[in-house]
């Protein structure tokens, strides 16, 4: 009897440590695959910034705010899309949030992925007028 | 009877840990070596994007002749060859990045053929990146994101991926890393 309760504990605690490592891995992959796709956000945040915010003048900047898309980053076969959300403030020159209209307005990108719920990029410019 | 199956038992309840634990073993080893070369990776393409990052931000600034060059493309698109001219030490300079085939891997059942970016300076070899990428693409952009020539590019698109070329890349759930940045250089703008 006391053979087969050692038995069963070296069995479960064998089953244990594999269940742990197998955990820790899944954890590490679920990292580095996020961790790449940060990387290709902060691509498509760093082109939104620079395609869409700084080609616009600084009064239509207003128009930005609150609209929201899809852009694909995209090269060899791989093609991932990623979603955006603009959101324009005024700011004073210490860039804090301004409640009434100053001369510097704040263009913010956010990037998120449908695969999760918190925001992978979020870029922001203050433009002058 | 009874010592003939307690030593089965034995042998069965020894066995079956030892396979646990030299799986779990090997699964670890396994992990931390993938942990290691997507490190590795990773910490060249972006040795290699800081490269880029800082020095496109300088095309064309304060040269006299043409500010970008030419930029060709092989049929799939891949960058074989950008040229452009910037300031170093107040002389003009060419700069070249050329993409150079170095080998080819295997993964998925797939060919991925591999290159070297080699930067020219001034037609000299004059640094570049590792000799891992699986992709290279400059775009010449227009300012509000056109398609450009090198005489109307007002913005440098990049995008690189670099595989983890080490050991069997199906081994590995994340076998090659990406990059891309925009930017718009100060001088192309003028």
């Amino acid at each position: 009897m006391p053979q087969t309760l050692l038995a069963f504990l070296a069995m479960m605690v064998a089953s244990i440590a594999a269940y742990n490592q197998q955990m820790s891995a899944i954890r590490t992959q679920e990292d580095r695959i996020r961790s790449e796709l940060e990387m290709m956000a902060s691509a498509v945040a760093l082109e939104e910034i620079e395609v869409t915010a700084a080609s616009m003048s600084w009064s239509a900047l207003d128009d930005l705010d609150d609209t929201s898309g899809t852009t694909d980053f995209t090269l060899d076969t791989v093609s991932v899309a990623f979603n955006w959300e603009w959101d324009v403030r005024y700011v004073d020159d210490d860039g804090d949030p301004s409640g009434t209209p100053t001369d510097l307005k704040e263009a913010e990108v956010t990037i998120t992925h449908d695969r999760w719920a918190f925001d992978l990029v979020v870029i922001a410019r203050t433009f002058g007028l | 009877m009874n010592v003939v199956l307690d030593n089965l038992s034995a042998t069965i309840v020894f066995a079956t840990v030892s396979f646990v634990l030299v799986t779990t073993q090997f699964r670890m080893q396994q992990d931390t070596a993938q942990t290691t070369v997507s490190y590795m990776a990773k910490r060249q393409l972006l040795s290699f994007a800081e490269l880029v990052e800082d020095e496109f931000e300088l095309i064309g600034e304060e040269v006299s002749g043409d500010k970008i060059v030419s930029l060709t493309s092989d049929s799939d698109g891949k960058t074989t060859s950008f040229v452009f001219n910037r300031d170093i030490s107040s002389v003009d300079t060419q700069i070249e990045y050329r993409l150079v085939p170095t080998d080819t891997v295997q993964t998925l059942g797939r060919d991925v053929p591999l290159y070297k970016v080699e930067r020219y300076e001034g037609g000299a070899l004059a640094g570049g990146g590792a000799g891992y990428f699986s992709d290279f693409r400059v775009e010449l952009l227009t300012s509000s994101g056109g398609s450009a020539t090198p005489s109307t590019a007002r913005v440098v698109r990049v995008r690189v991926s670099m595989a983890h070329a080490v050991g069997n890349m199906d081994d590995s759930s994340v076998n090659v890393s990406y990059w891309g940045m925009t930017l718009r250089p100060t001088s192309l703008a003028l």
